[in-house]
């Protein structure tokens, strides 16, 4: 009884605790709704140059994700399933962008691939310049985004054993087929989690995209750094572009639950 | 028809083993933990690649490293039953025991026929569309052997198949699986850390010792003529012959010549019994607790054996205890002498 009682308190601290989490980080998300009623967002879509900078990011990240995807899912096999030296210093490698600011990795970029840059300048002369077009920002999207990517899918894909890969061997599946038909619908949940934490990290990119990219409304202004720009003397436009974004990111995120009911992915194999 | 002859340098020695094994025969490969068993079976299954050495398998040559050949796992139509089982979660019973038929080419159809006559020979009718984690564990274990099965497999191996089973689930596992075996008249490889589980699911018995086979052989030749002291050492159970019949309290009764022991085991009929060395403790009077089965006999041998005394105490049948050097002293214990030898119900293990 009194062992329950202490339970009890203890669980209403934690909740108390929750609470005030929810408070401080959360919380701020409804001073955008108190700001800006939710019939702001058909405004902010009437003005050109925020409809842009919305389509911009949604093409540019949908493209960066699909980047990710295509480069960041055999990364992700290799690290979790290959063994070779100097593996721990290659894991690390990937993962360093997501402790580094955006803007150094934009810094980085325009001395690659800027026009004066160290590879940039023969696509310059060639006529094809990478920094300051939409290009550049899908670039920048995908860098700082994929490591997410790759990260959350190793993750998701060594927690599949391998017994069962082997098992689909020796049950006459090759690899490759023993990939699809075993290792990725019993990673999917995870892979699914990574695509749409990708997704959201790109459309939310600002640091690497605003220094290799620019912000040219029209051409390069995402819907991050219209925000940015946007403050400073239309903040109505600002807040509700802001706002649009919150519902976009939270689309993403009901879209992942229900893909992850929908499609019946195995979630771990506990 | 299998002959193997692999080498692999494995961490702290050199694997090097070679054997023969004809059709509808079980091999049991045992030994103790690390001594090179499982990574045999894994050079078998093509999970891993020998340095050395020739797999040939009726008349298929699967591996030759001198040729550089090597027939990548998915060819080799061996079944493996994984010790942790290994069936795919995200399937259901009927899914997982398909697979195997699907990828060797055969139709949705076919596979699902061939299939579900396999849980019907495995006793698993019923569960077709239930996932493996509403499974028991013997039930599980059931449906990977039928999925090794069903897919076609020429040879099966199978990597410690009664270590995660209660003892009365492993029993009646072990009586499926040598049903199975020599059912399919498959050629067979079994590993194992339990001496009583090869001594009786293999025709023939091979005792691995740092990646040896130290000695192959059928059980009674292993029991009568061990070749080395790790052999007699690692074999050392005690294996009678008898006649079990219903007893009291629920016990069965193993009539041994003019003995007869108690077992908390269910069986009729001729069966043999085990009982390990340790189980076996030994006594200058007769032990009051009447729940104890009891040998009377003259002690014919006495062996050290590291750090323990193993003592073979004989009338009419001979049955080994293992004590340690303090209460062989305490006892006072020597050839010729007469001890009681003793164990309980549970230590008395039945084999059909």
């Amino acid at each position: 009884m009194s062992h329950d009682g202490k339970h009890n308190r203890a669980a209403i601290v934690l909740i108390i605790l929750t609470a005030l989490f929810l408070m401080v980080a959360v919380g701020p998300l409804l001073g955008l709704f108190v700001y800006a009623p939710p019939h702001t967002l058909l405004a902010a879509l009437a003005v050109e140059e925020a409809r842009e900078a919305l389509w911009l990011t949604l093409r540019g990240s949908l493209l960066a994700v699909g980047l990710a995807l295509v480069f960041g899912l055999p990364t992700a096999v290799c690290l979790a399933r290959v063994n070779f030296r100097g593996k721990m210093l290659i894991n690390a490698l990937v993962e360093l962008p997501i402790a580094l600011p955006p803007l150094v990795m934009g810094v980085a970029l325009i001395l690659i691939w800027g026009r004066k840059g160290l590879l940039g300048h023969y696509l310059a002369e060639a006529g094809y310049p990478l920094s300051y077009t939409w290009v550049a920002v899908v670039i920048a999207q995908f860098v700082v985004a994929a490591p997410y990517f790759v990260r959350i899918a190793k993750t998701a894909i060594e927690q599949v054993p391998v017994s069962l890969e082997e098992a689909s061997m020796t049950l006459g599946r090759s690899l490759p087929a023993t990939f699809g038909l075993v290792t990725l619908p019993l990673a999917g949940r995870g892979i699914l989690t990574a695509v749409v934490t990708c997704w959201a990290r790109a459309m939310s990119e600002f640091g690497a995209t605003v220094i290799f990219a620019g912000a040219f409304p029209g051409r390069t202004q995402t819907a991050p750094t219209a925000i940015f720009t946007l403050m400073q003397h239309e903040i109505e436009a600002a807040v509700a572009l802001a706002l649009v974004m919150l519902v976009f990111s939270g689309l993403a995120f009901v879209l992942a639950q229900v893909g992850v009911g929908r499609l019946g992915l195995a979630g771990g194999v506990a | 028809m299998i002959s193997v002859s692999l080498s692999k340098q494995l961490r702290d020695f050199p694997l090097q083993v070679e054997f023969e094994l004809a059709s509808g025969q079980c091999l049991a490969l045992v030994g103790p933990t690390g001594c090179g068993k499982t990574t045999t079976l894994r050079l078998l299954a093509g999970l891993l690649q020998p340095d050395a050495g020739r797999i040939v398998m009726d008349g298929e040559t699967l591996v030759d490293t001198a040729a550089g050949l090597s027939v990548p796992a998915q060819k080799r139509r061996v079944g493996v039953m994984f010790q942790d089982y290994a069936l795919f979660p995200h399937l259901t019973v009927l899914g997982n025991v398909m697979y195997g038929a699907q990828a060797r080419g055969a139709s949705r159809r076919e596979a699902e026929a061939r299939a579900r006559q396999t849980l019907h020979r495995a006793r698993l009718d019923g569960l077709e569309s239930l996932y493996p984690r509403q499974l028991s564990g013997g039930q599980q274990q059931r449906v990977a052997l039928a999925r090794a099965l069903a897919s076609g497999a020429r040879v099966l191996l199978m990597d410690e198949p009664m270590s995660a089973l209660d003892p009365v689930t492993r029993r009646q596992v072990r009586g499926e699986v040598l049903e199975v075996i020599h059912d399919l008249n498959l050629q067979t490889v079994v590993v194992t850390h339990d001496v009583a589980d090869a001594l009786t699911l293999g025709d023939r018995i091979g005792v691995m010792h740092e990646g040896r086979i130290v000695q192959l052989g059928t059980r009674h030749e292993l029991l009568a003529q061990p070749r080395t002291p790790f052999v007699a050492e690692f074999l050392g159970v005690n294996l009678l012959q008898g006649e079990a019949s219903p007893g009291p309290d629920g016990l069965s009764l193993v009539r041994c010549g003019s003995h007869h022991f108690y077992t908390v085991e269910q069986e009729t009929g001729a069966v043999q019994v085990t009982c390990h060395p340790w189980d076996v403790t030994l006594s200058l009077q007769q032990p009051d607790d009447s729940s104890l089965n009891t040998l009377f006999g003259r002690i014919t041998s006495i062996a050290h054996l590291g750090g323990r005394t193993r003592v073979t105490v004989e009338n009419g049948v001979a049955m080994v205890a293992e004590v340690t050097h303090a209460s062989e002293e305490r006892l006072g214990l020597k050839i010729g002498a007469n001890v009681y030898a003793s164990f309980k119900a549970s230590a008395l293990r039945v084999y059909k």
